[in-house]
């Protein structure tokens, strides 16, 4: 008897050089499409929640304000722009953001109050005035979102 | 020498997917949301308002609520803001009703509601948002009522369908008007 002597069949090898080009584009693509966080607040801040909220459709055009507490203090600690500030500097430096925008789109500019829930509410009024005073007025009640 | 095996292809393309998930899962695209509030300009002339259009709230240092002089519960407020806002019944104590000239709809009778909405100095934030929010979901109520009545669907169906002229005619017809007096001690 005659046995054949089987000889594997080989498949012409798909070349692998080109799939470390694709991952390396994704990673680039997410890498570039990833937004770092950078504002966050120097304190623990503990928003309030709700259910009528609406998203904000123009981020560029806004700008941030913390309220809260420092830990275990009392005295209640205002943050813009990765300091901490006074009440009455909150008017001159939004303004100074507002300026920094495209003139035809300040009446869209925002200002996005995080604000701790067990702060009293004379500071928040403190904070509105100071924008009423600037005409800066639409604002949002950044609310803690349930994840 | 031997000649380099070329080695196996399939792994990596698992490697490359795998890569993609991760991104895919742990990349957020960053959104704020809140209530979005429109401040009253500063030279605020606040005309007389006669008091029954007035829904007056005070919210008071121990974070509890009084709706026209009675206290109530917050969970009691919208159903509550959102009868007042419409007036169906015409009642006496709630607002006057008026004749206003609304785009579609002609003349149409809307309510004259104001809210006041007034702090004391240390009422808490996060009730004072609760507030606000009970206010929004009152308003929003009051707007699906008129909407299915004038125009047989819900005013959060026009917003979806981007229905945006009969969207302004409802908006027109129950502005948001919440008043924010200074906080009292």
């Amino acid at each position: 008897m005659k046995f054949k002597t089987k000889r594997k069949k080989s498949l012409p090898e798909i070349s692998t050089s080109s799939l470390p080009d694709i991952i390396f584009i994704l990673l680039f693509f997410f890498m570039v499409t990833m937004v770092i966080k950078d504002d966050q607040s120097k304190f623990q801040v503990d928003r309030p929640t709700a259910v009528q909220i609406e998203k904000m459709k123009h981020l560029d055009l806004s700008a941030t304000i913390w309220v809260g507490y420092d830990e275990g203090q009392s005295i209640p600690l205002i943050q813009f722009d990765k300091r901490l500030i006074q009440v009455d500097e909150v008017a001159g430096l939004i303004a100074e953001k507002r300026a920094t925008l495209p003139e035809s789109s300040a009446p869209l500019f925002t200002t996005i109050i995080k604000a701790d829930r067990e702060l009293p509410m004379y500071l928040i009024t403190d904070i509105k005035q100071e924008l009423r005073s600037i005409n800066a007025l639409k604002i949002q009640y950044s609310i803690q979102e349930e994840s | 020498m031997r000649p380099t095996q070329p080695n196996n292809a399939g792994s990596m393309a698992d490697i490359a997917f795998l890569l993609l998930i991760f991104f895919l899962v742990t990349t957020t695209i960053e959104s704020e949301s809140g209530l979005m509030r429109k401040l009253p300009p500063d030279e605020d002339s606040s005309g007389e308002i006669k008091r029954r259009n007035v829904l007056n709230i005070l919210i008071n240092n121990d974070d509890q609520l009084m709706v026209n002089l009675k206290p109530m519960e917050i969970d009691a407020l919208p159903a509550y803001a959102a009868t007042f806002i419409q007036n169906k019944e015409e009642k006496s104590t709630f607002p006057e009703m008026e004749l206003k000239d609304l785009e579609l709809l002609g003349e149409t009778m809307v309510s004259k509601q104001v809210i006041s909405l007034q702090c004391a100095t240390h009422t808490s934030y996060g009730s004072y948002v609760g507030v606000q929010d009970a206010l929004a979901s009152a308003y929003r109520s009051a707007r699906n009522d008129f909407s299915e009545q004038h125009f047989n669907r819900s005013f959060d169906d026009l917003l979806e369908a981007k229905a945006i002229e009969r969207v302004k005619v409802v908006q027109s017809a129950i502005p948001m008007r919440i008043s924010e007096a200074e906080p009292f001690k």
